[in-house]
């Protein structure tokens, strides 16, 4: 035999291609850390890890609520061991989406942050064990924060300097550390605007003091 | 030596002299005293709780006396002037009387402002070298020592010159002349220490104006003359020391003229106030119209005003040449000058707080006690310094008596 | 003096004190004398139920914080544990924490940040031992949260009383004032016994043993910072805070000035002051001003920075900024 057949040059064609369009489909190496856009200039150097739940405090602290504004209890599992590996779901499921199609699972995620309209602005297409970059390349899970930053460039850059969100422990880096936590920590990623809470007790007009407000003065005057 | 202590004695003897009305007067004095000093005592063993005053207006009825009343000693200087000043010689005959009624509302003065300190038993920790004497940045170091001086000072004319009476010699002039002099000055410092303690403070703007320390002293020379004119009037019927008609009426000048100045000052002060809708002058207006619904001091500042101007229509018209108009006169306007340096000048420094917070102020009765005892002091003291130096004025006490031991009663 | 004629006295009066003293007078006396004394005995009666303790020898001739020796200071307050210990039954570690080098506290608030939930000012009163059990004494807490109305910045038009269901409300911001750690503090100026002075860490301190409780302080502050203890402090001894500093948080006794002191029984020793710690948004930034990478040199290079009252002229280490 000196030359294959047409029909199995055909084949070969039809494996080029398909192989050519596999790799195309592939999906781009995880974005690494170093591809993120770099620090700017003259931000101070914050040594500490990120990703920490807050200390429950020195016990002379006690007295002290430190809780975090969110209570979730995902980030209660995640300190327990657990992993969120979506894609043992979704390696079962097709990961399509489409606007109108509702959703059969996550039913409890109400998506109200701001004008993102879609899941996909944050979850990867394919991955669901990760986030979205801009160029459709894939933030892992432990990153998130690169997510956010995404779009509230100016909050992480002060979250980077330590003056957004809640710090405990010392300001002195020498005397102890101090903790620093994760935007979700804080935000419900899919509702992230602080819900109101109850103020607690007022100033009351002192007991001492002469003429105490009216019940229903109190209630009317505007300003105080 | 011993012709001090022998004069001593008969002061002493002397103070408990006199007919029934005396006993009375005094024993009702000493009661309200003893009254107000069980009131403070349990201020000082359950701390300033009984009082009425808040974080919010920390200072209250004490410090308010004790402005009013600094003012009033420094119109002691009121007799002087006109007596050493300018010669009037008729006025010689009461200057003392002012001395004496400086004393006694200077201790007063000092006592209200023992009884505001939330520990007066610290009170040498002002002393030096024990204590830190914050001279001369605070001005509440200032007004101690002006205050203090100024009792001093008038401790020593009066006694100087009583003594020297009691003795029959005249008095030397280099021992008391450079003094009287010096009070002159000293008045006005008292008056205008005393101001400036308000004035400095820049954190509440119903105060840091320039107008307070000279409607201080101008509310001061009318209130002082008014209770000397009533003092006067007093020691002409119950003792036998003559008092002319002079020296009253050149009180009354100087009430007068004084009082036109208060109340042109106290219409600039309406003027500025009121004139652009600033919130600067929310202290005023809480003062004169209430403010956010809370209008406490509102029926008292309107009735301090119409007692002020009652008092001047009456001392610029020709009714207080007659001594009833005259006495009308007067009170009117102590009352008035007492409520405005009182509840219109302290209260409302603390009202709104510099955060706008509004909280109302009136004295508890533990409070007013303390207060009621502390005047009544005040009087007690006055009334026996009278006592003892009427008759050392007179000649009746004195070192070497002519007794005619014969003589039928 | 005046030689009218009209100038009699009576005889009797005078005569009787140029003799000597007849039995009957020196009796009448002390008859009068024992009455007064009886009166004024009675009038000073509240005296026997003054706590022991309260006015002690050793605390009179107790010198100035400033002038004091380390010895003397330890067994002062050895004596205020002790104290502590017997009324409260919790004994308290008391310390005397000095100055870090090289340090100036600033703090910084974000009012874009700030809800209004007051837990700072209910972290102040557990931290600082505040009087609280009684209903009269509820309102010590050094920060006083104001309620503003959107549009200004205006004290005047603010509330601290507001009792809404959930904050913030709508169309308002929040603002907690506190001691602002004056650079030109008028309290230090005016106190006659210098009891309250600058550190050199910028805390402006008060020494309660000094303090004589004449309240020029609370009249000359600008932001209605300083509160007095117009009766003991009640506090419940469960909730008393054992962590105490000579200067801050240890349990004060009536009759003197307290303030908020940065919490430097906590800062000095570099932690976060507690009202920071439980600010559930984060709006509170604190740190060394003298440090060129900390938080707070951060905020006063890079944000709309902003003093209250700025024209009265303190100087304030606490600052003001917004977000948007």
């Amino acid at each position: 035999m000196d030359r294959p057949p047409v029909i199995f040059q055909k084949r070969l064609w039809g494996v080029a291609l398909a192989l050519g369009a596999g790799l195309a489909a592939m999906p781009n190496l995880p974005a690494t850390p170093e591809s993120t856009p770099s620090a700017p200039v003259n931000l101070p150097v914050v040594a500490r890890p990120p990703a920490e739940q807050p200390a429950p405090g020195l016990p002379a602290d006690a007295h002290l609520n430190k809780t975090p504004p969110r209570k979730t209890i995902g980030l209660d599992l995640v300190k327990n061991g657990w992993t969120y590996n979506c894609m043992e779901c979704h390696k079962l499921f097709v990961a399509k989406w489409h606007y109108d199609r509702p959703m059969a699972e996550h039913r409890d995620v109400t998506l109200a942050h701001g004008n993102n309209r879609f899941c996909l602005n944050c979850h990867h297409a394919t991955n669901r064990n990760a986030f979205v970059d801009y160029d459709g390349g894939e933030i892992a899970q432990a990153d998130v924060v690169t997510l956010c930053a995404k779009c509230h460039g100016t909050i992480y850059r002060d979250w980077q300097a330590g003056v957004h969100g809640r710090s405990n422990g010392y300001w002195n880096a020498v005397l102890g550390p101090k903790t620093k936590l994760r935007c979700i920590q804080c935000h419900d990623p899919h509702n992230p605007k602080f819900q109101p809470m109850p103020p607690l007790a007022p100033l009351r007009y002192p007991v001492r003091a002469a003429h105490p407000p009216t019940e229903s003065a109190a209630a009317a005057a505007p300003s105080h | 030596m011993s012709d001090y202590l022998t004069f001593l004695w008969r002061v002493f003897r002397l103070s408990f002299q006199g007919g029934w009305r005396f006993y009375a007067w005094m024993t009702v004095l000493s009661a309200v005293s003893l009254l107000g000093l069980h009131a403070w005592t349990r201020q000082f063993v359950e701390g300033l709780q009984t009082t009425g005053m808040t974080n919010q207006v920390s200072w209250g009825a004490y410090i308010a006396n004790f402005t009013f009343l600094v003012g009033v000693a420094a119109a002691a200087v009121m007799l002087v002037i006109p007596a050493y000043v300018y010669r009037k010689e008729h006025m010689h005959e009461v200057v003392l009387f002012g001395e004496l009624l400086a004393i006694a509302v200077i201790v007063m003065c000092l006592l209200f402002v023992t009884v505001d300190l939330g520990h007066p038993e610290r009170f040498h920790h002002m002393i030096p070298p024990f204590g830190v004497f914050n001279f001369p940045g605070s001005i509440l170091s200032w007004d101690v020592i002006v205050l203090n001086g100024y009792l001093l000072l008038n401790l020593h004319i009066a006694g100087y010159l009583l003594y020297s009476r009691y003795r029959g010699r005249p008095p030397t002039k280099a021992f008391y002349i450079p003094f009287v002099f010096l009070s002159i000055a000293w008045a006005v410092s008292i008056h205008t220490v005393t101001a400036f303690l308000y004035v400095g403070l820049a954190g509440r703007s119903y105060w840091h104006h320039p107008l307070v320390p000279s409607r201080f002293l101008a509310s001061a020379f009318v209130a002082g003359p008014a209770l000397m004119i009533l003092t006067f009037q007093v020691i002409r019927r119950v003792t036998r020391y003559w008092i002319g008609d002079a020296p009253i009426f050149t009180l009354r000048m100087i009430m007068t003229v004084a009082m036109i100045i208060n109340m042109f000052l106290l219409g600039s002060e309406l003027f500025t106030e009121f004139y652009s809708p600033t919130e600067h002058a929310a202290a005023a207006h809480y003062l004169y119209f209430g403010l956010h619904g809370h209008h406490g001091l509102v029926p008292w500042i309107w009735t301090a005003i119409a007692l002020d101007v009652v008092g001047l229509g009456l001392l610029v018209s020709p009714l207080s040449r007659q001594i009833v108009g005259l006495n009308i006169a007067g009170l009117a306007c102590f009352v008035g000058i007492w409520i405005e340096k009182g509840m219109g000048l302290i209260i409302p420094g603390f009202v709104p707080t510099p955060l706008g917070q509004v909280v109302e102020y009136l004295p508890t009765l533990n409070e007013v006690l303390v207060c009621l005892g502390i005047w009544s002091f005040g009087l007690l003291l006055f009334s026996w310094m009278l006592r003892v130096a009427i008759p050392i004025m007179n000649g009746s006490l004195c070192a070497h008596p002519h007794l005619n031991l014969d003589r039928t009663p | 003096m005046n030689a009218s004629p009209h100038n009699t006295v009576s005889p009797r009066t005078i005569e009787q004190v140029y003799r000597p003293l007849t039995r009957r007078t020196f009796l009448k006396g002390s008859a009068a004398a024992m009455v007064g004394v009886a009166g004024l005995m009675g009038a000073l009666r509240p005296l026997l139920e003054l706590e022991h303790g309260t006015v002690t020898l050793d605390e009179l001739l107790q010198r100035h914080y400033r002038e004091l020796k380390p010895a003397d200071l330890r067994r002062i307050m050895d004596q205020l544990a002790a104290k502590c210990e017997t009324e409260y039954g919790v004994h308290p570690h008391l310390r005397d924490i000095r100055p870090l080098a090289n340090v100036e506290f600033g703090y910084a608030l974000n009012l874009t940040r700030c809800i209004g939930c007051r837990k700072c000012a209910h972290a102040c009163l557990q931290e600082n031992n505040q009087s609280r059990a009684d209903a009269t004494d509820l309102e010590m807490s050094y920060i006083r949260v104001l309620e503003l109305n959107k549009g200004s910045i205006n004290l005047e038009t603010s509330r601290t009383d507001y009792d809404h269901a959930t904050v913030p409300a709508k169309d308002k911001f929040y603002m907690p004032v506190q001691c602002h750690q004056c650079r030109e503090s008028p309290c230090t100026k005016v106190c006659p016994v210098q009891a309250t002075w600058r550190e050199p860490d910028g805390i402006v301190a008060v020494d309660y043993n000094w303090c004589i409780g004449c309240r020029y302080c609370m009249a000359a502050c600008p932001y209605d910072a300083r509160r007095f203890n117009y009766q003991k402090p009640t506090i419940a001894p469960a909730e008393i805070n054992p962590n105490q500093s000579y200067l801050s948080n240890r349990i004060r006794p009536k009759g003197v000035v307290e303030k908020c002191t940065f919490c430097l029984h906590r800062t000095r020793e570099g932690k976060y002051p507690a009202c920071l710690e439980v600010c559930p948004t984060g709006a509170r930034v604190f740190g060394n001003l003298r440090d060129s990478n900390s938080e707070i040199s951060y905020i006063l290079a890079n944000k709309r920075v902003y003093i209250l009252k700025e024209d009265v002229g303190t100087l304030p280490r606490f600052y003001y900024f917004f977000d948007k």
